[in-house]
């Protein structure tokens, strides 16, 4: 419980760019139980680090939408393919 | 600073499960599933990241190759298909920073906002915010805001550094597991950490530069 209270107060002493980092790392991977409820309430009350962990959220939600836009690439060329194909079947002769 | 310098290029065995007891390389046949499979989903994602087909078509005769000859095993923690979209992405972004080494300090996407990419700290000494994020105005709800962010996002990510670029495709289009995207690039739970905050961090300024809601105006 000490070492708890002990990382709380650790953590609570971490800069905004501490908090940013730690933003992102949510997005990966489950925080620890102290780290995550010192982020929590570093947000709550830290505007700028509220806006920063939105801001990541959207764009991370958003990547996976990228091919949305830009170059409309449809199917590979059947020519393409078929080239590719003999290749593939070269190479794999020569091994 | 542009992290990490070109590297071998990825070898399919860092995405292969160790001693795993396939054959060598797969039959004439299997090559052939592979291609009409997966061929599409690899044109497209190289295609709209190259914009050209020649190279496109390069490069994904390389990923295929490379998944053959890498003995065309795999860690089983993502598909077959995933595989092979993080072989091809490692191959895209090796491109890119040859492209780059070629053009030496200049841009090598001739479409890509100038100075979009600012690397500097976005931090004081004493860790405070020097310019902080700025409220974008309801982006995920309004389709064609939305739309206007991803045309952002996609221009900036065009304009980060590879190694940047290509943790942000491995881990958040991909979704590669972290464990498979470190082995795959050689690198640290803790360095891939840090380099996808920073990539991260990088494309929201960017996608905030371009969309105009810097407060200073920007360049």
């Amino acid at each position: 419980m000490i070492q708890f209270v002990r990382e709380i107060i650790r953590i609570l002493g971490m800069s905004c760019r501490d908090h940013a980092a730690v933003t992102s790392r949510e997005l990966d991977e489950p925080l620890p139980r102290g780290l995550r409820a010192a982020h929590r309430l570093h947000v709550l009350y830290c505007r700028d680090c509220a806006r920063f962990r939105k801001q990541l959220r959207t764009l991370r939600d958003a990547v996976a939408r990228i091919d949305e836009v830009g170059a409309q690439a449809g199917s590979m060329p059947s020519e393409i393919r078929e080239r590719l194909i003999r290749r593939l079947e070269t190479e794999s002769e020569k091994k | 600073m542009v992290e990490g310098e070109a590297k071998p290029g990825l070898s399919s065995s860092r995405f292969a499960k160790e001693g795993a007891n396939s054959p060598a390389s797969p039959s004439t046949a299997e090559t052939e599933r592979m291609v009409r499979e997966h061929g599409d989903a690899l044109w497209r994602f190289v295609m709209s990241r190259t914009r050209s087909v020649e190279l496109s078509e390069d490069i994904v005769q390389e990923t295929f190759l490379a998944a053959i000859q890498g003995g065309a095993t795999f860690s089983g923690l993502s598909s077959e298909r995933t595989w092979l979209l993080a072989i091809a992405a490692h191959k895209v972004a090796d491109q890119f920073r040859n492209l780059r080494k070629r053009a030496g300090r200049e841009r090598a996407a001739a479409h890509v906002t100038p100075k979009a990419i600012e690397e500097g700290s976005e931090f004081t000494a004493g860790g405070k915010w020097v310019k902080p994020p700025v409220e974008w105005t309801n982006m995920a709800e309004n389709e064609g805001e939305t739309r206007e962010m991803l045309v952002a996002m996609r221009a900036c990510l065009d304009d980060l550094p590879p190694s940047m670029a290509e943790v942000i495709w491995l881990r958040d289009l991909l979704n590669i597991p972290s464990e498979e995207v470190c082995k795959s690039l050689g690198i640290t739970p803790t360095n891939l950490w840090s380099r996808t905050h920073r990539a991260r961090a990088l494309l929201r300024r960017c996608v905030e530069r371009v969309l105009g809601f810097e407060k200073d105006g920007g360049d």
